[in-house]
């Protein structure tokens, strides 16, 4: 039971690992594009 | 929360209401292979995660070979995006399927690898996958990018079907689960486990590659901004 232990550990283990990326690149994102609409509402305010 | 969004919480939750079925299905529900050591009967249960891992990884270099030529013939980004998030999560199912195997072949072939032609096959489509991924990085236009990535990604996929055929194709110690004249290598009462595996798995890929073309929808909307505002 241990080999099968450790390979559920691995698909949960990586699973979680790139959940947790994807959702820290997902709000990195999201925080980047809100800035730079912003950047361009004042741009487009300023013409 | 728009209608996608809940469909896709949906979709969320009932996959990993499959997967937590799934495990308690391989450790709990299946019955023992007969005939093995007691290390030997515990590691073959390996087989309802690696082989829907393994199956995954060339499904999703399959996405991506399909997403290449789909670009090509559209020059859709959002092909694009497609290809190269199975790509992604095709390098990390291949990662899993490497792992859980090596669990495997230390109680039944006494070593946690070796170089049998199925392992080096996969070991080169794992590589020529990991050159996909420099290769995109070697590229900042992303038109250029795009169209390379995408015939790099067809030819990269001609090492899936020879890795999957290598078990059949040269003497090997791996074993074929699939066989045209032996059928399928496994008891009746193992397969309701081992198909729900391969379905709770399968859906899994599903959700991952939904949120990571989102991801790659979200920074493409970013670097368009970028561009337009002279950044």
């Amino acid at each position: 039971m241990t080999y099968m232990a450790g390979a559920y550990l691995i698909i949960w283990g990586a699973s979680f690992i790139f959940i947790l990326t994807m959702l820290r690149r997902q709000a990195k994102l999201d925080a980047e594009l809100k800035a730079l609409q912003e950047v361009a509402q004042e741009k487009e305010a300023g013409r | 929360m728009g209608g996608s969004n809940r469909g896709l919480m949906i979709l969320t939750i009932i996959s990993a209401l499959l997967m937590l079925a799934a495990a308690f299905g391989a450790l709990a529900v299946a019955p023992s292979a007969v005939g093995l050591t007691p290390d030997e009967t515990a590691a073959q249960r390996i087989i309802y995660f690696h082989v829907p891992v393994a199956w995954l990884s060339m499904l999703a270099f399959g996405v991506t070979a399909i997403g290449s030529v789909v670009y090509l013939i559209t020059s859709k980004r959002l092909w694009d995006s497609l290809a190269v998030s199975s790509a992604e999560l095709g390098i990390v199912f291949t990662l899993a399927a490497m792992a859980s195997g090596s669990l495997w072949a230390k109680p039944a072939w006494n070593t946690w690898w070796t170089w049998d032609p199925r392992l080096t096959t996969y070991t080169i489509m794992f590589l020529l996958y990991v050159a996909y991924f420099m290769l995109r990085s070697a590229m900042d236009d992303p038109a250029r990018r795009a169209r390379f990535a995408a015939v790099y990604g067809i030819f990269a996929f001609l090492s899936v079907p020879i890795t999957f055929m290598s078990i059949r194709w040269w003497r090997t110690i791996h074993p074929v689960l699939i066989d045209p004249k032996s059928g399928f290598g496994l008891s009746k009462n193992m397969m309701p486990v081992f198909f729900l595996s391969l379905i709770a798995f399968t859906l899994f890929y599903v959700v991952l590659l939904i949120y990571r073309v989102r991801l790659e929808r979200s920074r493409e909307q970013v670097d368009a901004l970028k561009e337009q505002l002279g950044y």
